[in-house]
């Protein structure tokens, strides 16, 4: 008995010792330990920054669910300093400043100190305090794309990335400022102007027809909403963000619509316009005269809400009010100063009083202010309003008050853009905001149809 | 048979604990980058200045861990830096040094401060964080950007965090009276931020955000007495209007001198004219 608990306990010792020999981890799955593969990575990311003498152009989008892109060019040097300059603002001289390569969540791009690029990360930004562009200074990699390295934040990741791309230039100081430059110019061409209309239009050609949006374009954010208002009444939006460059802009996320995908938009110094080409079809952003859509908020005018619009200087400046009337504004000013015992006036705002009186007649009233009287001065004026095809139609009735009178030629632009003859187009605009203040009360504009490059945005008082 | 199977079992026995041998390599050099990083000559300055003389490091170049993920902060300009390091030893470093000895800061001091380059907007409040203190070891300076070295009250702002932060650092190592926070607490509150400095003045608290709690009040106190002349602290106090507020900051005034006096053997007037002096001499 005890000989036979001998054999087998020799027998499992024998099978024990060959299991104890067996092999099983011969699989060599990396070479390297994870700290040198981490290591490894980081010197790959590294070696391709610094290996482009003359740098990478970057388009940054930072949210593009809620603002556009800049673009930056950035030169790495060996040293740990990275050379600068993008086309966030004027200020386009290169600076230089330190970066990492490091392990964070994966191998990050740290821009370690501040450089142009904390420009879209500064919540001291006018119009966005606290946020900025909601911009970060470390980024995450994602990958090399055909030579472009793509980069995320982890804090936006679907909606933020850093696109690097060799800048192929011959002198990175001179062409990266001269690019900068170009594209800051083309931002500018996309605004308004004293005589540029101030419908911004979105048209889409192709086999179908043609397609016309209200861009809605956000300067501040560098945004647009591009609205469509559909023969059935409904209103259909979409959102991007642009990133201006030397030739025009792209947008992010891309425009689809009717089967094509439009990205880049081209500028045509000619026509003022940016176009996108795909298959045959077009895409372009333009001024127009009219609206793409006549909404038809206008019917509410003279009722509980829109009964006394007013537009005054020191509730703050919006850009719906168009630089066109605030031309037409410095007009006025310009011509009451010139007259008899006026020249210190300063125009201070204007009414529209849209209940009718019982004659039918409607009122417009423009102020100034006179030093000499702690009242502010009015000029009125009588028009009979029509609305007709969603558009406000008001035909100069009279003058009623002296000051009216004696300023009647002075005030004949302010007058004329009331009476257009073309009729006024009126938008509700939501609640009221400026540069410095903001409001519950309800907020409109008035556009003259005559003279499409004026438009006043102000808010109705009851 | 039997000896042969002794003579197996004893071989098997031998195999088996050769098999569980650890025939590994031995433990090699670390895999963990451990070299010093690059160093600039910023870096070279802040080394000597601080982390050599009294273990306080300094960091400038950008850690999204060292600051609150959710806010939109940037690092600062390199060139901002070191004015303001300087501004820390003249104003602070070197003032408590001299009243409270060679070791004073060595012993109780942050061991860390982070210099961010953007103003810290609160959310949801009218208000901007200028500093925050964490648990006695770490400092964070916002906005230094923006600082202008030309204007003392420009230069007062960051120091006045600094003392204030400092204020709570040496509480944690020695707490203050507690009879300190009933001297006038019926008007402490959270919304601090719709007082005026002036009008928690007249209520009897230094600055507006005094009046949100006892301990804050008391390192405002701290603050706002060496960050200011004594000339200039006794005409803040005098322009008091209410004589009973104005009483009630003497009396807060008088409680932190006998808690520096008692507890550092440091008479804070002295450091006042000290720090006082620093500051002065900042200004370009």
């Amino acid at each position: 008995m005890k000989s036979m608990y001998r054999k087998y306990f020799a027998i499992s010792l024998l099978i024990l010792c060959f299991f104890s020999c067996n092999n099983d981890d011969n699989q060599v799955l990396f070479e390297d330990s994870p700290a040198e593969r981490i290591a490894q990575g980081n010197s790959e990311v590294l070696s391709l920054l610094t290996s482009e003498a003359q740098g990478y152009r970057g388009v940054y989008f930072t949210k593009n669910d809620e603002f556009g892109g800049f673009t930056f060019y950035l030169k790495f040097n060996t040293n740990g300093t990275v050379d600068m300059t993008s086309d966030f603002d004027l200020e386009t001289a290169i600076e230089s400043s330190s970066f990492e390569v490091r392990l964070g969540t994966t191998t990050e791009l740290v821009f370690t100190t501040r450089n142009h690029i904390q420009k879209v990360s500064d919540p001291s930004t006018d119009g966005l305090i606290g946020t900025g562009f909601k911009g970060t200074s470390v980024f995450q990699y994602y990958g090399n794309e055909n030579g472009n390295l793509v980069f995320r934040d982890v804090r936006n990741k679907n909606s933020s990335f850093l696109e690097l791309s060799p800048t192929g230039f011959a002198s990175f100081e001179a062409e990266s400022i001269m690019e900068a430059e170009a594209s800051l110019a083309q931002r500018q061409n996309i605004l308004p102007t004293i005589d540029s209309s101030v419908f911004q239009l979105l048209t889409v050609q192709n086999s179908t027809g043609t397609s016309n949006f209200d861009f809605n374009y956000d300067a501040l954010r560098l945004y647009a909403n591009p609205q469509i208002t559909l023969s059935d009444g409904n209103v259909v939006e979409y959102n991007f963000g642009l990133n201006f460059n030397e030739t025009g802009f792209v947008v992010s996320p891309a425009f689809e619509y009717e089967g094509e995908v439009y990205e880049e938009f081209l500028y045509d110094e000619n026509s003022s316009s940016y176009v996108s080409s795909v298959n045959g079809t077009t895409a372009t952003v333009y001024l127009s005269n009219t609206p793409s859509f006549f909404k038809d908020d206008v019917n509410g005018i003279g009722k509980v809400g829109r009964q006394i619009f007013i537009s005054f200087i020191e509730d703050g400046v919006n850009p719906l009010t168009s630089p066109g009337f605030n031309n037409l504004i410095e007009t006025m000013e310009f011509n009451v100063t010139q007259t008899d015992g006026r020249s210190d006036w300063v125009y201070s705002g204007l009414a529209y009083f849209a209940v009718p009186d019982p004659s039918g007649d409607v009122r417009v009233d423009v102020f100034f202010s006179n030093p000499s009287n702690p009242n502010l001065e009015r000029a009125i004026y009588l028009l009979k309003p029509v609305t007709e095809d969603n558009k406000l139609f008001l035909t100069f009735e009279g003058v009623t008050n002296q000051l009216g009178f004696e300023l009647f030629q002075q005030l004949s632009p302010f007058v004329q853009f009331w009476a257009s003859v073309e009729g006024m187009y009126y938008t509700d605009e939501g609640t009221f905001s400026s540069d410095i203040v903001s409001y519950p009360n309800s907020s409109g504009t008035f556009t003259s149809l005559s003279q499409s490059n004026l438009r006043t945005y102000g808010l109705w008082l009851n | 048979m039997k000896k042969y199977m002794r003579i197996i079992l004893a071989i098997v026995s031998v195999l088996s604990f050769m098999s569980c041998s650890n025939s590994g390599d031995s433990v090699g050099e670390s895999q963990i980058d451990t070299s010093t990083p690059i160093l600039n000559r910023l870096d070279v300055w802040l080394r000597s200045n601080f982390v050599e003389p009294y273990n306080i490091e300094v960091l400038y170049k950008w850690d999204i861990n060292d600051t609150d993920i959710d806010r939109f902060l940037h690092p600062p300009l390199q060139s901002s830096v070191r004015p303001v390091a300087i501004a820390l030893q003249k104003a602070w470093v070197e003032p408590y040094t001299e009243v409270g000895g060679v070791d004073f800061i060595k012993n109780i001091a942050p061991r860390q401060f982070t210099f961010v380059g953007s103003f810290n907007f609160n959310p949801n409040t009218p208000t901007i964080t200028l500093g925050i203190a964490e648990a006695g070891t770490k400092i964070t300076l916002f906005n230094i950007d923006y600082l202008d070295f030309s204007d003392i009250n420009s230069i007062k702002e960051p120091l006045k965090t600094v003392q204030h932060e400092y204020g709570h650092i040496l509480n944690q190592n020695i707490p203050y009276d507690p009879i300190y926070n009933q001297i006038n607490p019926q008007n402490y509150n959270a919304n601090w931020f719709n007082r005026t400095d002036e009008e928690a003045r007249e209520l009897g608290y230094i600055t507006a955000y005094a009046s949100s709690q006892g301990s804050e009040d008391f390192v405002e106190m701290v603050s706002e007495m060496l960050t200011n002349s004594k000339t200039g602290f006794d005409a803040i106090v005098n322009s008091i209007l209410n004589p009973e507020s104005k009483a009630i900051i003497r009396q807060k005034e008088a409680m932190v001198a006998d808690y520096y006096s008692t507890n550092f053997g440091i008479d804070i007037y002295e450091l006042q004219e000290l720090a006082y002096k620093g500051m002065v001499e900042l200004v370009k």
